[in-house]
């Protein structure tokens, strides 16, 4: 009955009056799949949180390039994006992109707002690894954003013939298939190391030392400046392999049990956490930035607006739907 | 079978599970024939630090003098991504080897780290002259009378991390 009522209203089952036991209960609390339909307020700050990583993921446009010598992605088939390498078409995109961005936080149909954005960051992404060499830095804002503007497309052919899953709203959708999309690169880059290493990812995680001494050299090279990344870490994981096992493997199975993360608001919030801890270790250790994927963990995995206001709900004995 | 596709439709987080599916075996697949199969942007296998080595390589950029030069204002590119370009043809270049050691009979075994910086150049001088053609701003190149590309090899000797550069590229304006 309890779990009735949790699925029905997607608030925190803390109902100690359960007559289930501990363990059930225990279980339930932290895996019973509750779907987090958002309050508008929680929906118009994860908007503005996401309209500003898109936002950020632009500003390298025009790209400093004017030609696909390595065709890459839609370019192989022959699509042309050196246009994004011209300052005055790339200008009309930012325009273009930060009225649609507006209209997206304001709550217009994301089907239309989210598409400039959209084309601007996947043609700026392809053109770029159309250079010769692949980069993924802005490749988890695309995907949301696909999976943004998919849901919108979703909820306005199929959600008229029938209701959209969960009882959700069109808005709380498109956050649902941000979440799922985002969380999928986690879990693929977890499979991929069990695949591409044949098992092994684990036993050679001490070699990490030599990617730490690369990453330092090239952060060098970039701009002539001695980088402030933990270079003492190469060598300390190639003497002590135990440690580098445990400190470093322990990436593994946060990125494959990731999707744990979709049940509800408290594994949402764990993972967020987890996830957003491990990258800022990363660019600690190794120099690499992952600020997309940090504000994209912080607001729809962490949400700490909403956790602020459960926390003051609690102190004031309401509950928070 | 009814049964079996109404349960796998009511299954939570199904464009996740489709999505994992999608990016772990049907993207490597579709793109099989490419230069970097599993990636097709923006979606990717993540294939990055998937497999752990005991060697490793970065390359910088210097002027004829040899003196390093940043390779962000000169040419709008990170380190990394000037490795990866270069790294792409030297990998063509070893195909190429070993092909021509079969032809004769012979096995090519060297590993990147092995090769001796002559035997790189053909991947590096291409890489280099690549990298000028694209870049944006040909008045900073233009400062310069050439560039020499340079690989650090990165192993493991005893216990220690052990650094080789070597040359591997060079154009001249």
């Amino acid at each position: 009955m309890a779990r009735a009522a949790t699925k029905k209203t997607g608030s925190l089952n803390l109902n100690t009056q359960d007559s289930a036991p501990a363990w059930l209960r225990a279980w339930r609390f932290l895996f019973a799949h509750e779907p987090m339909r958002h309050a508008w307020w929680e929906l118009l700050i994860m908007r503005i949180g996401i309209a500003w990583v898109a936002w950020n993921a632009i500003q390298f446009l025009p790209l400093p390039f004017h030609a696909q010598p390595v065709p890459h992605g839609m370019a192989a088939w022959g699509m042309d994006f050196t246009w994004l390498g011209d300052a005055t078409l790339a200008g009309q995109l930012r325009m273009c992109c930060a009225i649609s961005l507006v209209l997206y936080i304001i709550g217009i149909w994301p089907a239309i707002t989210l598409l400039p954005p959209l084309v601007a960051i996947v043609g700026q992404g392809i053109l770029s690894n159309s250079q010769g060499a692949i980069h993924h830095t802005s490749q988890i804002i695309g995907v949301a954003l696909l999976a943004g503007w998919l849901a919108g497309v979703w909820s306005l052919f199929a959600g008229r013939k029938r209701p959209l899953p969960y009882g959700f709203k069109p808005q709380q959708l498109g956050m649902d298939w941000m979440r799922q999309i985002v969380i999928a690169g986690y879990v693929v880059s977890a499979l991929m190391k069990l695949i591409d290493s044949g098992g092994e990812w684990l036993g050679n995680t001490p070699y990490f030392g030599l990617q730490i001494e690369k990453s330092t050299g090239m952060a060098y090279y970039a701009h002539l400046q001695q980088p402030e990344n933990a270079a003492w870490l190469a060598q300390y994981f190639i003497d002590h392999p135990t440690m580098a096992k445990i400190s470093i493997g322990l990436g593994l199975p946060l990125e494959l049990f990731a999707f744990v993360a979709l049940l509800n608001r408290r594994m949402a919030l764990f993972f967020g956490l987890a996830l957003y801890s491990f990258h800022l270790i990363i660019t600690q250790v190794m120099g690499l930035g992952f600020l997309y994927n940090r504000m994209l963990l912080l607001f729809l995995f962490i949400n700490p607006a909403w956790w602020l206001a459960f926390l003051c709900a609690k102190a004031f004995g309401k509950n928070l739907r | 079978m009814k049964n079996l596709l109404r349960r796998f439709t009511s299954l939570p987080f199904k464009l996740h599970g489709f999505f994992v599916l999608f990016l772990v075996f049907v993207l490597p697949w579709l793109t099989r024939n490419t230069k970097n199969p599993g990636e097709w942007f923006p979606f990717s296998n993540f294939p990055m630090y998937s497999n752990f080595e005991e060697t490793a390589y970065y390359v910088y950029i210097t002027d004829l003098n040899d003196q390093p030069l940043g390779t962000v204002p000169l040419l709008g590119m990170t380190p990394s991504g000037i490795k990866k370009s270069y790294d792409q043809k030297l990998k063509s270049l070893v195909t190429e080897l070993k092909k021509n050691a079969s032809a004769r009979g012979e096995k090519y075994r060297k590993r990147l780290v092995q090769m001796e910086g002559e035997e790189c150049r053909p991947a590096g001088d291409a890489a280099l002259a690549q990298l000028m053609d694209s870049a944006a701003d040909k008045a900073t190149l233009n400062t310069h009378k050439g560039f020499r590309l340079y690989q650090t090899d990165i192993t493991l000797v005893d216990g220690l991390i052990s650094k080789r550069t070597k040359l591997v590229g060079e154009v001249r304006n």
